[in-house]
C-alpha cells in the first residue's frame, strides 16, 4: 500500500484546522504562509504570549520545509522545494503539523535527532541550544542545527513524529508540535 | 567613521549604526531564510568599526522575533563588539523585550552567558 499525500492531507483538515498549505516552499511562499497565519491569530485575538510562542514555532517549521523539502520526482511539479503544514486550533492548545519528503539516508540523523531532544528537560534543552548557538560551525544550510532545539524548547513540548515509507528513495516526514 | 544604515523589511531588521557617536540600534524582525546574506554588510561594517571604535558603544536591540539562523549572526555582531570591550573600551547592550515576553528576556540572558560584554535587560511596556 503505497502512502498517499493527498488523502493523508485531506485526513488533517477537520473542522480544528484554521490553516492549511500544501505546495512550494519557496521564499515568498514562506513570507506569504507566515502573513496569513499572522492575520489569522490576530483576528482570533490570541494572548502575545501565545502568539508569539506560536509564530516562534512556525518560523522554525516553515524555513525547515524550506531548507530540506525535497520533491519526488512522481510528484511532477517544476520546483524542487516542496512541503504541507496544518495549523489546529485544538481548544485547549494548538496543533502545527508539518509534513516533507526526505532522502531515505537522511532518516537516521533526523530521528536521532528528534529523539535526543525529546528526551530533555527544559533546562537541558536550553543548555544545549546555548552550545549550539556558541559553536563555531555553521550547517551547510545556515541554519547551525539549531532549529529544533528552539522549536522543542519553545513549545515545550516533545515533538511528535512519523516516518512513512513513499518509494525506494524518499520517505515521508511528518512532525507534529503542540502548543 | 560613517554609519550604516539598513531599512527594515518585513522580514529583517532595520539597523542604524552611528559610527560618529557610537550608537547602535537593531530593531524589528530578523527572520530571513539566508541569515548570512543580509548580515554579511553588517560584519563588515563592523570589521571597520572595532579598528576604529568610539570610546563607548551602546548597543540597543529591540527584536520582536529572530529566527535560529539569525541568531547566531546576533551572535556574532556581539563577538565583533566584545573585541573592543576586552581592548578596554566601554561597551553597553541594552536587550529591550516586551513586558511577559519570557522568551525574548531568556534569548537575551543566552547571549549574556555567552558574551563577556555587560547587558541591561530592559522590559518595555507594549
Amino acid at each position: 500500500m503505497n502512502f498517499d499525500l493527498n488523502q493523508w492531507y485531506e485526513e488533517k483538515i477537520d473542522e480544528d484546522a484554521i490553516f492549511d498549505y500544501k505546495g512550494r516552499i519557496e521564499d515568498e511562499d514562506v513570507t506569504r504562509i507566515l502573513n496569513s497565519i499572522e492575520r489569522i491569530l490576530k483576528a482570533k485575538d490570541e494572548s502575545p504570549k501565545v502568539f508569539k510562542k506560536i509564530f516562534n514555532v512556525l518560523i522554525e517549521l516553515v524555513q525547515n520545509l524550506h531548507h530540506h523539502g525535497e520533491v519526488p520526482a512522481d510528484l511532477n511539479v517544476d520546483y524542487n522545494k516542496f512541503g504541507v503544514l496544518i495549523l489546529r486550533d485544538e481548544g485547549m492548545q494548538y496543533r502545527i503539523s508539518v509534513g516533507n519528503f526526505i532522502k531515505i539516508e537522511g532518516l537516521k540523523l533526523i530521528r536521532d535527532r528528534i529523539d535526543q531532544i525529546n528526551t530533555l528537560s527544559s533546562e537541558e534543552t536550553r543548555n544545549l541550544y546555548r552550545i549550539i548557538l556558541n559553536n563555531e560551525q555553521f550547517s551547510e544550510k545556515g541554519g547551525g542545527g539549531l532549529g529544533m532545539v528552539e522549536i522543542a524548547r519553545k513549545s515545550g513540548n516533545n515533538m511528535e513524529y512519523q516516518f512513512i515509507d513513499y518509494n525506494t528513495d524518499y520517505l515521508f516526514l511528518s512532525i507534529d508540535v503542540v502548543i | 567613521m560613517n554609519s550604516l544604515v539598513l531599512e527594515g523589511s518585513p522580514k529583517t531588521p532595520s539597523i542604524n549604526f552611528d559610527g560618529e557617536n557610537g550608537a547602535f540600534l537593531i530593531e524589528g524582525r530578523s527572520i530571513p531564510e539566508n541569515s548570512l546574506d543580509f548580515y554579511k554588510p553588517v560584519m563588515e561594517w563592523l570589521d571597520s568599526y572595532v579598528n576604529e571604535p568610539q570610546e563607548e558603544t551602546k548597543v540597543s536591540i529591540r527584536l520582536e522575533y529572530f529566527n535560529t539562523s539569525s541568531s547566531k549572526c546576533i551572535l556574532d555582531v556581539f563577538k565583533k563588539l566584545e573585541t573592543i570591550f576586552k581592548r578596554g573600551k566601554k561597551v553597553i547592550i541594552n536587550w529591550h523585550y516586551e513586558v511577559d515576553d519570557e522568551d525574548m528576556l531568556e534569548a537575551g540572558e543566552d547571549y549574556q552567558s555567552i558574551v563577556k560584554i555587560p547587558f541591561n535587560m530592559i522590559e518595555e511596556d507594549e
